[in-house]
């Protein structure tokens, strides 16, 4: 990551809004692509097996948090022969700075994806200038 | 277990150039699942459109392949994190019992694959009365 940056990828993970209501699983962080235009900020997530009604984008302040619970689980499970998918919930925290701006971040849901726009502040915007 | 899993040999045969060429084709992470009168394979597959995977079914074998197509990302756009590699995929699943293949059917849903291959009569269980 370059150093103008804004988004930097957080390891710790403050307050997740994950239920608990199973002791023993984890929470995986999913992998995630950001790009950066002349206004906002892109940021996709791989989130497969997740119902949209599950998933919690939240800002608090400079915080991004992304949260889901992987429901899909629950229907097979007694006659599984094979196992590999972790049936996780998936959580991620990005640092957002200062040049976004947080009242209309915008997020979808698609084919597993996530994908989360983050709006630059008109200010923090490359402005082209005339020259007379 | 009649079933097996078959794990891609192509990282033991290939060539250097095969290994540095990116990206590599990946092995989607699947379940399965046993039941009566049917066995269902559930494979992991986010951002991958149900037009972009072909299915097949040969002999004994669930062979799924099929491609990623990349994120359409703005001319001018910068990448900053760059995580998610996967391209084109490939997971093969040999089938324990006799499979009705005409029957087999398959659908699409938040990113996950489900297969569904009925058993053929031969292989469904069958409750014997003791008379």
């Amino acid at each position: 990551m370059g150093s103008t940056t804004a988004i930097t990828v957080l390891r710790g993970n403050p307050a997740l809004p994950v239920r608990r209501s199973e002791p023993l699983r984890s929470v995986v962080a999913p992998v995630a692509d950001i790009y950066e235009t002349e206004t906002a900020y892109v940021l996709t997530m791989d989130l497969p097996g997740v119902p949209k009604e599950s998933v919690t984008v939240t800002v608090t302040g400079e915080i991004l948090s992304v949260a889901a619970e992987n429901i899909h689980r629950q229907r097979e499970q007694s006659a599984l022969i094979h196992r590999e998918i972790l049936w996780n919930a998936y959580a991620r925290t990005f640092n957002l700075g200062k040049d976004i701006d947080t009242s209309s971040v915008a997020a979808e849901y698609a084919d597993g994806v996530l994908t989360v726009t983050l709006p630059k502040y008109p200010a923090a915007q490359p402005r082209r200038i005339e020259i007379n | 277990m009649l079933l097996r899993i078959d794990m891609p040999t192509r990282l033991m045969d290939s060539t250097l150039e095969d290994l540095f060429e990116m990206p590599r084709r990946s092995t989607p992470a699947v379940d399965v699942a046993e039941y009566d009168e049917r066995t269902v394979v559930v494979a992991e597959l986010p951002g991958v459109r149900k037009e972009d995977v072909q299915l097949t079914f040969t002999k004994d074998v669930l062979t799924i392949t099929g491609e990623r197509k990349p994120l359409e990302i703005p001319q001018n756009a910068k990448i900053l994190v760059h995580e998610q590699h996967v391209r084109s995929f490939e997971r093969s699943v040999r089938i324990g019992h006799a499979v009705d293949t005409e029957a087999i059917s398959a659908s699409m849903e938040q990113g996950m694959l489900t297969v569904v291959l009925p058993k053929a009569a031969v292989a469904r269980p069958r409750t014997i009365t003791v008379k």
